[in-house]
């Protein structure tokens, strides 16, 4: 097995428990969401872990960050988020709707300074000042367009600034960061297609797990962005409008840890095809 | 073409390696003796204060891209080394021990140029200490004071500058040469100062001079110089001697030559000594027992033409005329003594696989 080949077969098959979504009746979509997901992430949260084990300095602080968000966030679905929460039902006999507000807004403040840890972090490791200039035009453009997506839908919202409720500040305040996030992480993308060719070629397999978080945050918003500028796209009160993005999540939830696994175990793969090929059980590439 | 001769010899070894290789040279074997390698880089180098740095920037040159040509066909990915400088040292250490060990390990102890082993690794600063035990380039000399094994030192920094993508230098801090057990090389960034300090004072070594003509006669003799014996794959012959003509090409053929034509007029005395037979007789023998080629000798001293055969330097398709260069000195010198007249070269050609050589006495 090779990393390429693993990512071949693997990125594909993860695409059937997302589309499954699709399918799925309503209540069975959502039994099988609030499993799916928080398993997916948990998954993602220990092969981030193990993988941060294989790096030093702030390449393993950046994994370890990630493993971080994937289990808050993980937990923040199963407790709070989830079409069945475990935990709510217990709170919203003890606690006001503001309070219990509060807590998941405190926890994905928490998650959110994991995942900018870890942004910190992948900057001090990944030479940005490398992009060539059609890097920073990429770049400059990924500004506008996801400060975009993530503005547009909730537009509503921006022109009454200085009478917006918590609530409102804190939806506003978590687009700009996601924007923010697939911001700096857009150069890694980047640099991978940069140096595909040359000697100092990037990890793909890194990229690819850089790929996964931009996926479940960048079309999540792309969805919104599409179905607010052509309302008419979908019927009113469709399912879709829920399963599109659990599908987008679940997908990238998946690319996410299927990126992380190849990743680690990298190293292992390559032995076995050096040896194979040493010991002429496969041919040399390009023979 | 000379970059040709050597990406040739490294697929060669590496078919060596996979047993996909025909034996080249059928009736004398793939093999020569190590003296031959040997007396043409320690002539070089003693003839030119320069030779150790090109020999080693060259051979660091071709390594680097034949150690990432080599890998892309064993199918290790080039993001394989990503991000090393973050590697914990365990890992870092044991990883590129085993993908050393697996590919050039033994590529190089298949070709019996000598044991490497990867002993030791720091990952800040990078340090990575390699033994090479057995050295092909300096085994059976001795009495030196400090490494001579430029040719190794740039292809073993070669090979790890290309599989962990950064700019590397190395030095010996060991050598068979000067009494010690192994080579031993010290490889670490080129930009650090500890490795600057290290690399220059190596590359740019006291004057050597080297008794080559008692290192010819324990090969001539038989007597091993190390445990492997006294063979080395005709690939490794190939490569060293490219590499000393990489750079400038042309001037370094000319040189080559007029340092080849000096050992020749050297050794014709140890040759006549040793096998006691009268005139050219001599030099036919010392070639096929080092196994260097087979010749037909045509002509007298008047005209000498020498029909060679399954010459060690240009074995292999691509023919490089330059790679003669020293060879053709040498003969030029061993005729000129063993006829008692100097010769001069008035031809040389390859036809098919042979190298035809014609030599007239000058003036």
């Amino acid at each position: 097995m090779t990393y390429v080949r693993f990512l071949k077969i693997a990125l594909p098959v993860i695409a059937i428990p997302a589309l499954v979504v699709l399918v799925l009746p309503e209540r069975v979509m959502s039994v099988y969401v609030d499993v799916i997901e928080p398993l997916s992430l948990l998954v993602g949260s220990f092969l981030a872990i193990w993988v941060s084990f294989i790096y030093r300095k702030q390449l393993k602080a950046a994994f370890v960050f990630l493993s971080a968000f994937l289990l808050i966030y993980a937990l923040a679905i199963i407790l709070f988020l989830a079409f069945y929460p475990v935990l709510l039902p217990f709170l919203q006999s003890h606690l006001g709707y503001t309070e219990i507000l509060r807590i998941v807004q405190g926890i994905q403040f928490i998650n959110y300074a994991m995942l900018l840890f870890f942004c910190i972090n992948l900057l001090r490791v990944i030479d940005v000042t490398k992009l060539n200039r059609n890097g920073w035009i990429i770049l400059i453009l990924t500004v506008i367009v996801s400060l975009l997506l993530a503005i547009y839908p909730v537009m509503d919202l921006t022109k009454n600034m200085n009478s917006l409720e918590l609530s409102e500040l804190f939806t506003l305040t978590m687009r700009i960061l996601d924007a923010a996030l697939i911001i700096v992480l857009a150069p890694v993308l980047w640099l991978y297609i940069q140096y595909l060719k040359s000697q100092q070629k990037q990890s793909l397999t890194f990229t690819i797990i850089i790929f996964g978080i931009v996926w479940a945050t960048l079309f999540d918003y792309l969805f919104q962005f599409i179905t607010t500028l052509f309302p008419g796209l979908l019927s009113e009160g469709s399912l879709l409008y829920t399963t599109i993005p659990e599908m987008i999540f679940i997908y990238g939830y998946l690319i996410i840890a299927v990126g992380l696994y190849a990743h680690r175990k990298q190293d292992e793969w390559g032995y076995n095809t050096i040896d194979k090929i040493m010991s002429g059980e496969l041919r040399l590439v390009g023979d | 073409m000379i970059n040709s001769v050597i990406d040739q010899a490294w697929a060669s070894m590496l078919a060596s390696v996979l047993k996909k290789r025909d034996i080249s040279r059928v009736e004398i074997g793939d093999e020569v003796d190590l003296y031959i390698p040997q007396s043409r880089l320690l002539s070089l180098v003693e003839s030119n204060p320069d030779i150790p740095r090109l020999l080693y920037s060259s051979a660091q040159e071709s390594a680097r891209r034949n150690a990432g040509t080599i890998v892309n066909k064993l199918g290790m990915p080039s993001d394989y080394f990503w991000k090393f400088e973050y590697w914990p040292k365990a890992r870092a250490f044991s990883t590129l021990e085993k993908i050393v060990t697996r590919i050039f390990a033994s590529i190089m102890s298949q070709a019996k140029e000598g044991s490497l082993k990867i002993t030791e690794l720091d990952v800040e600063p990078l340090r990575i200490n390699i033994s090479f035990g057995e050295c092909a380039e300096c085994a059976g000399i001795t009495d030196f004071e400090y490494g001579i094994c430029y040719y190794h030192a740039g292809t073993l920094s070669g090979i790890l500058s290309s599989l962990i993508n950064r700019d590397l230098d190395s030095f010996e801090t060991n050598c068979h040469a000067s009494g010690g057990d192994s080579c031993d090389f010290t490889i670490g960034d080129k930009t650090e100062e500890f490795m600057r300090t290290g690399y220059e004072t190596y590359i740019s070594p006291p004057v050597i001079s080297a008794d080559l003509a008692v290192r010819l006669e324990k090969s001539l003799n038989n007597i091993p110089v190390r445990a492997l014996g006294n063979m080395v794959d005709v690939s490794y012959l190939q490569l060293a001697m490219a590499n000393t003509l990489l750079s400038d090409t042309e001037n370094a053929a000319l040189s080559s030559y007029e340092v080849g034509s000096q050992l020749g007029h050297r050794l014709a005395p140890v040759l006549a000594a040793f096998y006691g037979h009268e005139g050219l007789q001599n030099m036919g023998d010392y070639y096929f027992q080092l196994g260097v080629f087979t010749v037909e000798m045509k002509g007298d001293k008047s005209r000498l033409e020498l029909n060679i055969k399954e010459c060690a330097v240009s074995a292999g398709a691509v023919k490089a005329m330059e790679m003669t260069s020293f060879l053709t000195g040498e003969l030029q010198g061993l005729t000129s003594e063993l006829t008692g007249m100097e010769m001069k070269l008035e031809e040389s050609r390859f036809e098919d696989d042979n190298l035809l050589l014609t030599f007239v006495p000058a003036g």
